[in-house]
Formats: C-alpha cells, sequence, structure tokens
C-alpha cells in the first residue's frame, strides 16, 4: 500500500520510493529508504497534506509525495 | 595584511591552499537545516544575525572570525541542506562553495558539519557525502542535552572511529561545550598544515546522484549507529509532537492560526500607539522650541518643517515597526511558522503555490525584500519567481505608518463585539488582507501564463518547537530598526529636504503682495490673513505647480494634489509619503504656537475653495489601499530583479501594482462612499 493511505498512527515499513524524480530522491535523502519505519501522525486541516514521523522527525508532504511511498504493516 | 602566526611564510598554490591571499584559514560550516547551525556559528565568532527555525533561512553566507583561540581561523555560515545534490539555489550555493567553483574567496580548508544529536541518521547522510569532498571533516554534535533528555545515548568515541574524523558533542547555547570544539578546529588546520602533498583526497568524487547511492548510504550509517546510539528509556511522543496534536488539529487548526495573526495585528495597535504618541508628543516640542530659538525665515522652516516635520513623522513609527519585527521572529523561531506552511499548502495549490512559499511571504509582512532573498529556498522555479513577485504584496512595515496615521486621523476609535475588538484594529487588520487577497488572483494569473507548469511538490521539514531565544528576537528587531534609522536619516531625509525646497520656493513677491491688498480690502483677521498667505505661496511654489499639473490624475481617487505630490515622492520608500505630508502641512498652515500632530492636520484640513474637509474616511480608504498594493519601494525592486536575473520584472512588477493599486482605490473611495452616505 502507499503510505497516503496509511491509517493515523499506523506504524509502517518502507519498501521502496517509486520513480526517480527529484522529489523521490528528496525523500530517500531524507531517510526514507527501504526499512525505515514510518507513521503518518496527522492531516492538514483542508486536506491533501499529511505530516509523517521517521527517524525522529517529522517532515509535511503533500498526498501526492506520500503516494510515492509504497508500504507495509509493521505490525 | 596580516600574518598568520603558524601560516607558512609564501603564498601556497593549492586548491585548498589557506594563505594564497594572506587571509585567515577557512572554515565552510555545514548542516541540515534546525540543527542550530547558525546559533554555532554565531556563539563561536560572536557575530549576530538573524537565526529563525524554519528550513531555508540562511540565504546569504555570512562571515565571522572565531573567538578566543591563538589563530584566527574565519568561519563560512552556509545554507542548510541536506545533501549535495542540490535542489534549491540556496542550496546550490554549499555545493559551489565547497568545491571553491563559486568566486567568494578561496575555497575552504576544512569542514565543519553540524549535526542534531536527536536525528543522527538523517544528518549523517550529508556528513558522508562531505566526507568525499577532500577537506578534512570536523563533526559538532548538538543539542546533546536535548537528546539526553529524550533518553538517546550517544557514543562519540564510536562514532569517531566509524567516521574515520574528529567528532565533538556541543550545545551550541552553552558557551562551555565550545572550548573541544575550538581546539578539534584548530586541530584539523594543523592537520592539513603538516601533510601538504597528500592532499590527494580529489574534490571531484562526485556525490552519487541515484536513488540506489542513497540507499547505500543509509545502510552504512544503519550499521554505524547500531554500535554507536542506544536508549536509556523507551521512546515517547515528544512535547513537540504533542503540541502538534492540538496546534495542526484538523478543526482547530485554522481557529488557532487566525487567532494567531489578530493578536498580532491588535498588539501592533494597542501596544505599540502609544509609545508613538508619545514620541511624537515629545518630537513636536522639539520642532517648537526650535522654531522659537530660530529668526523666521528659510533656516528655521527647513529645520522645522523640513527636517523634524518629515523626518520626525517617519521616526514616531520606530515602536511599531520594531515590535512588528519581533513578532514576525518569534513566530519564525519558535516553529510555528513550518506549521502553519504545512497547513496552509492547500491554500496555497489553490494559487498554483505550496506551502513551502507561504514563509517567505509571512516574512513578507516585516519587510519585502529578505523575503524575497528568502525564496532561494524553494526548490521549484516557477513557483519561486511567482513567490517573488508575490512578496511586494504582503504589506510591509513601511505600510504600516500610512496605515496608523491615516487610521488614527480618520477611523473611529470604537469598540464593538463586547468592547474588546477595536475598530481601528479591524481595519488594519483589513489592510493587511486587501495585498494579500489581490495576490491570489495575480499568483493564479501568473501559474497560467509565463509560469505555467505542473504544481510544485511539497515536502518539508517540521522542527521541533522550541522556546523563542529572545536574544535571536531582540537582534532581528534591532537590525530592523538601525535599517529603517538607517534610511530614515539617508533617502527619507533627502527627499524630504528635497520637497520642502521645491514647496518653500519661490517665495514670490508678487503673490504675498496680491494677499496682502485682499486682506486690507477684506478686513481679514492677521491670522486668516496668514493663513491665506502661506497656503498660497505652497500652491505658487514650484512642488504646487508639479501638484496641480498632476491633480487630474489623482483626482478620481478622491486626492488632492498633496496627496498626489506626496505619493509621487514616496517612490524610493513608502514611509517617505508621511514625511512628505507632514511637510506639506506644515508649509501651507498657519504659524501657530504649538505645532499640531500631523494627525490632527490631516484630520482638520480643508479645501481651499470650498472649505469641506479635504480628506474624508473614503479618501483615506483609498489611499490606504492604494498604498497597500503599490510597488513604491526602490529597494524590493532592486532585489526583485537580482533574484529574478532580469530587469523587466520590476518594471513589469512596478506598472502592473500600480495599476491594480490604482483601480483597486478608485474602486474603494466609490464603495465607501457609497456605503457611508
Amino acid at each position: 500500500m502507499r503510505l497516503a493511505d496509511a491509517g493515523q498512527r499506523q506504524p509502517m515499513t518502507v519498501m521502496r520510493v517509486l520513480g526517480d524524480s527529484d522529489i523521490a530522491r528528496r525523500l530517500l535523502e531524507l531517510g526514507l529508504t527501504v526499512g525505515t519505519r514510518v507513521q503518518v501522525t496527522g492531516h492538514a486541516p483542508f486536506g491533501g497534506a499529511v505530516r509523517v514521523s521517521f527517524g525522529g522527525h517529522q517532515v509535511a508532504m503533500r498526498v501526492d509525495e506520500a503516494n510515492l511511498v509504497e508500504v507495509t504493516s509493521a505490525a | 595584511m596580516r600574518d598568520s602566526p603558524h601560516g607558512p611564510t609564501g603564498p601556497r598554490p593549492t586548491h585548498w591552499g589557506l594563505t594564497v591571499d594572506g587571509r585567515a584559514p577557512l572554515i565552510a560550516l555545514v548542516g541540515n537545516p534546525n540543527t542550530g547551525k547558525t546559533s554555532l556559528f554565531n556563539a563561536l565568532t560572536g557575530f549576530h544575525r538573524h537565526v529563525a527555525n524554519y528550513p531555508g533561512v540562511t540565504v546569504e553566507v555570512a562571515r565571522g572570525l572565531i573567538r578566543g583561540g591563538p589563530r584566527q581561523i574565519e568561519l563560512l555560515d552556509l545554507p542548510g541542506t541536506y545533501s549535495l545534490n542540490a535542489q534549491s539555489p540556496d542550496e546550490a550555493v554549499v555545493g559551489a562553495v565547497l568545491s571553491g567553483a563559486k568566486v567568494t574567496g578561496p575555497a575552504p580548508v576544512a569542514i565543519l558539519a553540524v549535526v542534531d544529536a536527536c536525528n543522527l541518521r538523517r544528518n549523517l547522510f550529508l556528513v558522508s557525502q562531505l566526507r568525499t569532498l577532500g577537506p578534512p571533516v570536523v563533526v559538532a554534535v548538538n543539542m546533546m542535552d536535548i537528546a539526553r533528555r529524550r533518553g538517546l545515548a550517544i557514543d562519540v568515541q564510536t562514532l569517531a572511529l566509524e567516521l574515520g574524523c574528529t567528532v565533538v558533542p556541543v550545545v551550541a547555547t552553552d558557551p562551555g561545550t565550545l572550548e573541544p570544539l575550538r581546539r578539534a578546529l584548530e586541530q584539523s588546520l594543523q592537520a592539513r598544515g603538516g601533510d601538504d602533498g597528500a592532499m590527494t583526497g580529489t574534490a571531484s568524487a562526485e556525490p552519487g546522484v541515484d536513488s540506489a547511492d542513497a540507499a547505500q548510504r543509509f545502510a552504512r550509517i544503519d550499521a554505524v549507529l547500531s554500535r554507536v546510539l542506544s536508549r536509556t528509556q523507551p521512546q515517547r511522543p515528544t512535547w513537540s509532537e504533542r503540541f502538534d496534536e492540538v496546534l495542526t488539529h484538523r478543526w482547530l487548526a485554522l481557529p488557532i492560526l487566525l487567532a494567531v495573526l489578530f493578536i498580532v495585528f491588535q498588539a501592533l495597535f494597542t501596544l505599540a500607539a502609544p509609545l508613538s504618541g508619545a514620541l511624537e508628543i515629545g518630537l513636536n516640542a522639539a520642532a517648537d522650541r526650535l522654531k522659537a530659538a530660530l529668526p523666521a525665515g528659510p533656516v528655521q522652516s527647513a529645520l522645522t518643517d523640513g527636517v523634524l516635520g518629515g523626518v520626525g513623522a517617519v521616526l514616531t513609527f520606530v515602536p511599531q515597526i520594531a515590535l512588528l519585527f519581533a513578532l514576525i521572529a518569534i513566530l519564525e523561531d519558535c516553529g510555528y511558522m513550518a506549521r502553519a506552511a504545512f497547513m496552509l499548502d492547500r491554500t496555497m495549490r489553490v494559487a498554483g503555490l505550496s506551502g513551502r512559499s507561504f514563509i517567505p511571504l509571512m516574512s513578507a509582512f516585516a519587510c519585502a525584500v529578505p523575503a524575497i532573498m528568502g525564496a532561494r529556498s524553494i526548490p521549484d522555479r516557477r513557483e519561486r519567481f511567482v513567490t517573488i513577485l508575490l512578496a511586494p504584496f504582503m504589506s510591509c512595515s513601511a505600510r504600516l505608518p500610512v496605515y496608523a496615521l491615516l487610521i488614527g486621523a480618520f477611523v473611529p476609535d470604537r469598540r464593538v463585539l463586547g468592547s474588546w475588538l477595536g475598530v481601528q484594529g479591524l481595519t488594519m487588520f483589513g489592510m493587511y488582507c486587501v495585498g494579500a487577497v489581490c495576490a491570489l488572483p495575480v499568483a493564479w494569473l501568473l501559474r497560467r501564463t509565463v509560469f505555467c507548469g505542473p504544481p510544485p511538490a511539497f515536502v518539508m521539514e517540521l522542527p521541533s518547537y522550541k522556546r523563542p531565544r529572545l536574544r535571536a528576537v531582540w537582534q532581528r528587531c534591532g537590525q530592523a530598526v538601525r535599517e529603517f534609522l538607517w534610511r530614515a536619516g539617508t533617502v527619507i531625509f533627502l527627499v524630504n529636504f528635497l520637497v520642502w525646497m521645491l514647496g518653500y520656493f519661490p517665495r514670490s513677491a508678487q503673490v504675498a503682495a496680491r494677499v496682502r491688498a485682499e486682506a486690507v480690502s477684506s478686513g481679514w483677521t492677521a491670522e486668516q490673513a496668514d493663513h491665506v498667505l502661506q497656503s498660497s505661496l505652497l500652491e505658487n511654489s514650484y512642488l504646487g505647480r508639479i501638484g496641480h499639473a498632476i491633480e487630474p490624475m489623482v483626482r478620481p481617487l478622491g486626492w488632492d494634489w498633496r496627496i498626489g505630490v506626496a505619493v509621487l515622492a514616496s517612490f524610493p520608500a513608502r514611509e517617505v509619503v508621511i514625511g512628505t505630508l507632514g511637510t506639506l502641512f506644515r508649509l501651507g498652515g498657519e504659524e501657530s504656537e504649538e505645532s499640531p500632530r500631523l494627525r490632527e492636520m490631516l484630520a482638520t484640513a480643508r479645501h481651499p475653495d470650498t472649505g469641506l474637509p479635504l480628506i474624508t474616511l473614503p479618501v483615506a480608504l483609498s489611499l490606504m489601499v492604494f498604498f497597500a498594493l503599490c510597488a513604491q519601494c526602490a529597494s524590493t525592486l532592486i532585489t526583485l530583479g537580482q533574484e529574478m536575473h532580469s530587469w523587466i520584472w520590476p518594471v513589469v512588477s512596478f506598472v502592473g501594482m500600480t495599476l491594480i493599486a490604482y483601480a483597486a482605490a478608485f474602486a474603494t473611495l466609490r464603495i465607501a462612499a457609497a456605503i457611508l452616505e
């Protein structure tokens, strides 16, 4: 499944980041590499963006970007 | 030229050569955004500069000498970056400086990499790239105290062994922890001096640009961290995360954001206005004393009407400007601004922008110049250019005096909604909204025409909340005030002096004689005669002639020729209009014993022919709306041209904004007049 579809506060594990765009590379450089534990911690008030927590920091990204991250449940 | 105590005797031709021009050796300070990099820079150099808590605030490369060591070392504060594979102009600066490609001076001889102790994994990614460059790397692990409190134990010795470079734990805000770092930096230079020829680790080792490279690096980092990092207590949500639960809550977030913004604008009026009033009374007293001490004539008029009446009127707004800068600095420094960007991403998307452009645009409410430069942190070129063009639409602190003066003079000081909401504060809030609201369709239009392209991506770190550092806020405030005073002392002073000269000369003897003859034949009192004389002389001055020439253009906006002249004269900086009005109304006014306050002069001014009030509430509103939307600021236009690498855009921006401002001012006058009558 994609990170954008993960339930709030559900622990997830990154499988891969799709594509080779600049933004996909930036996601990797921020640490969303294979095996990283990741959690969606919140949604923006008007939708369109999510707060994601991994590796001890929080990152805001659009749903479009969260859709680039393939994850699987870590539970 | 000075000699470095440990430096070699002759200039060295090496790529990393430190004394090519006899300067102190250069160390580059590099790190992820929000690692306390700039705080560390300030602590090491004692050179203070604006520090804020959101990605990409360090848009200009600052230099400073490290204090307290036996030899001189220069530190270079580079913009925060996550990777050497730059995606935005400010990230590109880092790579350019480190490789010595930038013509800003010699390339650094060593790198000081700051990493956040709470976030080692991501931070070490950049360190692993830096290690491939060549110069020795010293790693400063910052915020060790916070990591300890969160239950993270870091084995610094093992980390140093694994990375193969010096690692020093520090707390940037605690000077006691900095001495070991200073020594490590000196050692890194001495190591360099010893093995000159061994410096073969070429800088050409390009960091990988593919995803496999990132995955490999992180795999190595994870292996290192498994030996270095341990938890002394189970992971709990930090208080910063708990804060976010409320502040970015789906339903609570927007009311909180609006409340925060509203409090800022109310505070500007309720806290700063009394101070401004007191300042104005003091300056008027000084003008009166000066007037009494000097004989009547051009010198007296130049000093009281020109200098004190003009520059003095502008100076009374220092408290408001200081407060506005302080409040915005607090919002940035505590980390709330990044949340606002996250929450408003959707709204910005309507205009074809992202939450990322919100931060420069918000800081444009203080001043458009740093905001335009702050746009360098935006990776997408089209989004960056649109953000730059929108920045002048935000009501900057230079508009604040214009609003404050006109609101104070013409908007009734009434309270509504259970007496805690002031109508004046509401009007001010409305003026701040005008620019932002007009900016949306402009952005929409630009994104569909000249800067047409796919919607920009939005990925942004949300740094932990922290208590705003009062010192950083205070410094930013002080800098803003100094710059404002500098402008008041130079540009505003010169323009006002010019306005005074044009308004004072020629002292036509014919006009004076005509008025005197009319006074005798009509039996005016001395006071009446003097009033008519002063205003006739002003109308007959060079300025009066210019004013009457342009009056047909400003008539539709409800403006008198004097307002037209004041607006024209304020092209270099918006605040000039206050000084110009001060000079104009003083020149044309009667010679009373006590100088009235400028706002009273404006409120009581009447048309010479009809005797009707010169400025009514609709006229004041039309003038305010014009200033909210016009591009009357030379420094903004120059910066805009520099950042967009084009001299066409400043012209387009000026002409476009002036047309929009004119149309909006006209509409405001009509609508307000229709409602209020």
